[in-house]
């Protein structure tokens, strides 16, 4: 069921917010394998259930990312470090989630630190995609996108500093939306990079990504209204370097847009083979500062993955932060002026569907390349700027989900949220669930 | 660990790393530079274009 469809049988009485509890307690369970969650709140939830706050989301059963802080239960962020770290306050977007009448069933699995694609914690377990679960979930939100995908919670809160909330979304088959940086307050919220991490919704519609921002960040979103009249440049360049199959889902997409009304151009997005760079210029010495006290102390406690990253954060030149800071706003000008001619940009959200767990290769168009090379140039264009950016199911590949990547100018997250929207209305790619 | 030249590059890291406390084994050293070997020659490129 969606958070529409939830809120409003809650609202009516139709439903009390415990039952919802309870509903979703037992599929958790059912759906353990999956391991999307870290923490289950069974008793919390169940008390919180009793008198959830009046308001928009009253009653609604959420889970949030384990890096996000709910006061009370373990933010481990899937690390070995913070196993048994327990914070006194909620995050900021929890209070607001709290305040609009949310009641948190628990905390998601995560990579490590949030720090990865993929969402296979050496100390918590690898969390399985719902359409295979010999497959990754992505990442690093992958708990978020699993239980979205498995209606193991109403909605989900993730994080997103370089893809980690569009890339599960596009691996599950949800929907999920990256806010424009600074929309949404990261209090409380263990940090990648502070430059680029933002918190957002996975959820099954655009109308739930919508109640959820709406909810965490005080905003209004209008979904009506369509695409007429809106141009959306299409980043071909990205459509070219994914899988051709995963590319004609994309393509297929952007034509039910254009059917819709949008005017759909070609777009050329300026220093795209350098966003990826850039980005890690900045977020990898703004990760390994956070880390630097169990960098000297606790090495060996960090999966191999994230201390090789953290080191390179660690061994950049100085200069290297710097300098990534000075392109990046050279890259925002070039992005701020594609969007004089595009009101949005369309590409794949990810090239690839869900890999098999293991996997640190995969191939596309016949040619194998690491996992974490191919994520980035479909992801990092868009973090590097801030801008909103959303992944939408828009088909299947071998039975596994693909997403559809709409991109706004700044603080134009509506916008996408409305072409999305419109978008599932005329196809129901986000209404298919695996068995 | 191959030549001489990568030897003397992890050795180098090494000292970096211990200058801020960090100890690091040599097999974590010959992955980060592996690491930074995709990034450092962009890095160097990018700095060239920017001061053009």
């Amino acid at each position: 069921m969606t958070l529409a469809a939830l809120t409003a049988r809650l609202r009516t009485r139709e439903l009390s917010p415990r039952e919802a509890v309870e509903s979703y307690l037992a599929r958790i369970e059912s759906h353990a394998s999956l391991n999307a969650y870290i923490t289950v709140r069974a008793e919390e939830a169940l008390a919180e259930a009793e008198q959830p706050q009046r308001g928009p989301l009253f009653g609604a059963p959420f889970a949030v990312k384990d890096v996000i802080d709910v006061a009370g239960s373990p933010t481990t962020a899937a690390s070995k470090i913070l196993r048994d770290h327990v914070p006194t306050e909620d995050a900021a977007s929890v209070a607001r989630l709290r305040a609009a009448g949310a009641i948190v069933l628990g905390k998601l699995n995560t990579h490590e630190f949030a720090y990865g694609a993929q969402t296979t914690s050496p100390h918590f377990g690898p969390c399985r995609n719902p359409w295979d679960e010999e497959r990754i979930c992505g990442g690093s939100s992958g708990g978020s996108g699993a239980a979205a995908a498995a209606d193991l919670a109403a909605a989900t809160l993730g994080t997103d500093t370089a893809g980690s909330i569009r890339i599960p979304s596009a691996l599950c088959g949800v929907t999920g939306i990256r806010p424009s940086s600074g929309l949404v307050p990261t209090g409380g919220v263990f940090p990648v990079s502070s430059t680029f991490d933002t918190v957002g919704p996975l959820a099954r519609t655009a109308e739930d990504c919508a109640l959820v921002l709406d909810a965490i960040a005080g905003t209004a979103t209008d979904l009506a209204g369509g695409v007429a009249g809106t141009t959306i440049g299409v980043v071909e360049e990205l459509l070219a370097r994914a899988e051709p199959a995963v590319a004609a889902a994309a393509t297929a997409a952007i034509d039910e847009l254009a059917a819709l009304g949008a005017r759909v151009e070609r777009a050329e997005v300026p220093h795209l083979d350098d966003a990826g760079t850039i980005a890690q210029l900045v977020m990898l010495p703004e990760a390994a500062s956070v880390h630097l006290p169990w960098l000297r102390g606790r090495l060996g406690d960090y999966g191999p993955d994230v201390r090789v990253r953290l080191l390179a954060g660690l061994l950049l030149p100085g200069p290297a932060h710097p300098t990534g800071l000075r392109l990046r706003q050279r890259y925002i000008r070039a992005l701020e002026a594609l969007f004089g001619r595009f009101d949005l940009l369309a590409a794949p959200a990810m090239p690839i569907v869900a890999p098999r767990i293991g996997e640190e290769t995969v191939t596309i168009a016949g040619e194998e390349v690491p996992y974490r090379l191919a994520v980035i140039p479909f992801n990092s264009p868009w973090s590097l700027a801030g801008l909103p950016a959303a992944s939408v199911p828009c088909g299947f590949v071998d039975g596994l989900p693909v997403g559809l990547a709409l991109v706004g100018p700044h603080g134009a997250d509506g916008a996408v949220l409305r072409a999305a929207h419109a978008y599932q209305q005329v196809t129901d790619w986000h209404e298919r669930r695996p068995s | 660990m191959g030549t001489r030249e990568e030897s003397n590059r992890v050795e180098a890291l090494r000292s970096v790393a211990q200058s801020v406390g960090v100890e690091v084994s040599t097999e974590d050293l010959e992955a980060t530079l592996g690491f930074l070997d995709r990034i450092l020659p962009e890095l160097e490129r990018l700095e060239a274009e920017d001061d053009e």
